[in-house]
């Protein structure tokens, strides 16, 4: 049975949520509609496909010489904006220490590099316009620390994850929790195995994101952290 | 060129890696073979791509290039800022490949999303306000022949689409456009036009709905 007016009210917002153009609240609302009406599902599915296969009527057009190469010797590294500012800032991270306490994670300033990493924080945040540099505790199921989340709230945003115990080998998902409830990949096969280490540009704003989660191969929690104080 | 293509690809592309049409009643539109002059469909292009493999993600850079560039020149207007979000958009596509779900649509209309989202963010944040789209007028040009390995029976459809668009009164139009193509909001496109955010509202979503009705009928 469906609720005909909610119904009606998801018709009248669902082409903003297919055309990426709708609000939080209104995408919110529209998707945990169609979770439970397969008809406005459908509906939405159907405006989706539409507004997608607007973007192929662009004519083609050919890029400048030596694209290709460009694109490929790109290929095999992280995007290169979010690279430049997290080398720097990885820098800075390693005089963090991490606190864990029952409610999240709290920053504090290792001793008598004070001085120096705060006015390093300071001229990094200035370089890439940002606004502040957090870090989470990352846990296992268990509750146990093993790694952390650093979040850089700045233009763009972006977070770090780093694993301090050696993970199964095998491919993992990275996912950000949304305020609104919704979840966002931010990226699949991730070798954390090797790497100890992954980060990416995030599509929200850092103080926006609830919980990070990394899922297995088998799409199962294995670390979690909890974005919030 | 086939002789260029590795022999263990053109042997995993003869798998049908995507079902044909009519035979899954459930999405013809999604679901029709792409099949290519070198024998690789998009999909196994793809897989080539995010495997890494070399010669399979040149051709993948190669078959995508000029609609990627070409979406995201319509939409930032200027072409270093394009060349950039065109190759940030097939770094994400090698970084995504993945994750890729063709339930929710081809490659072609994959990437391009991905193109669409960059370069709006490109283009807000060098805050270009598209008072007069470049894409509108981009699409007013006849569209081109369907270059070889592309799928001949989507760009009929795309074809009746791009008509379907050209009949659309011209407010319309442009209102559907600045939100596919610019990522601007009813609110936005209200601010920048004087128009009342009602009237944008409807405007959009009567011609979503209109596109949509005159595919069906043309299905027929
Ligand atoms: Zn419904």
């Amino acid at each position: 049975m469906t609720d005909s007016r909610r119904c009606a009210e998801v018709r009248e917002l669902a082409h903003e949520v297919a055309l990426g153009v709708a609000s939080v609240e209104d995408r919110a609302f529209v998707l945990g509609h169609v979770a439970s009406c397969a008809d406005c599902r459908d509906h939405l599915a159907e405006l989706s496909t539409l507004a997608d296969d607007l973007l192929t009527l662009v004519p083609q057009a050919e890029p400048p010489t030596g694209f290709e190469t460009a694109v490929l010797g790109r290929l095999g590294g992280p995007a290169v904006p979010v690279r430049r500012a997290w080398r720097r800032l990885l820098g800075l991270a390693a005089a963090l220490l991490l606190v864990g306490s029952a409610s999240g994670g709290a920053v504090y300033w290792s001793g008598h590099e004070d001085r120096e990493a705060a006015a390093g924080l300071r001229s990094s945040l200035q370089t890439a316009n940002g606004q502040y540099f957090v870090a989470f505790a990352l846990r296992d199921l268990g509750g146990v620390q093993r790694g952390a989340v650093f979040g850089y709230q700045g233009d763009p945003a972006w977070m770090f994850v780093t694993v301090t115990e050696v993970l199964p080998p095998g491919r993992y998902a990275v996912e950000l929790v949304i305020r609104d409830g919704t979840s966002q990949l931010l990226a699949a096969g991730v070798d954390l195995t090797r790497s100890r280490g992954w980060g990416a540009a995030i599509p929200v704003a850092v103080h926006d994101a609830r919980l990070l989660r990394i899922l297995d191969g088998d799409g199962r929690l294995v670390l979690s952290a909890r974005l919030t104080r | 060129m086939p002789a260029t293509v590795p022999h263990r690809l053109r042997e995993s592309a003869r798998r049908p890696a995507v079902r044909r049409l009519g035979r899954d009643p459930l999405n013809p539109w999604q679901l029709l073979v792409r099949t290519t002059s070198v024998g690789l469909s998009d999909e196994s292009l793809l897989a080539g791509l995010a495997s890494a493999d070399p010669d399979t993600a040149a051709a993948f850079v190669r078959r995508f290039q000029g609609r990627v560039f070409g979406l995201a020149y319509a939409i930032v207007g200027d072409r270093e800022v394009a060349t950039e979000v065109a190759q940030e958009a097939f770094v994400r596509a090698w970084r995504h490949g993945a994750v890729y779900d063709a339930r929710r649509g081809t490659v072609a209309t994959w990437l391009l999303t991905i193109t669409r989202n960059l370069a709006v963010d490109a283009a807000r944040l060098r805050r270009a306000v598209p008072v007069d789209p470049m894409v509108l007028s981009a699409l007013e040009l006849p569209s081109s022949d369907p270059a070889p390995g592309e799928d001949v029976v989507s760009a009929a459809e795309l074809d009746r689409l791009r008509r379907a668009l050209d009949r659309l009164p011209a407010a319309q139009r442009r209102c559907l456009l600045l939100s596919v193509f610019h990522g601007l909001s009813g609110r936005e496109i209200s601010e920048l036009d004087g128009v009342p955010l009602g009237t944008v509202k409807t405007r959009i979503r009567t011609a979503l709905l209109t596109l949509r009705s005159s595919l069906d009928v043309s299905d027929d």
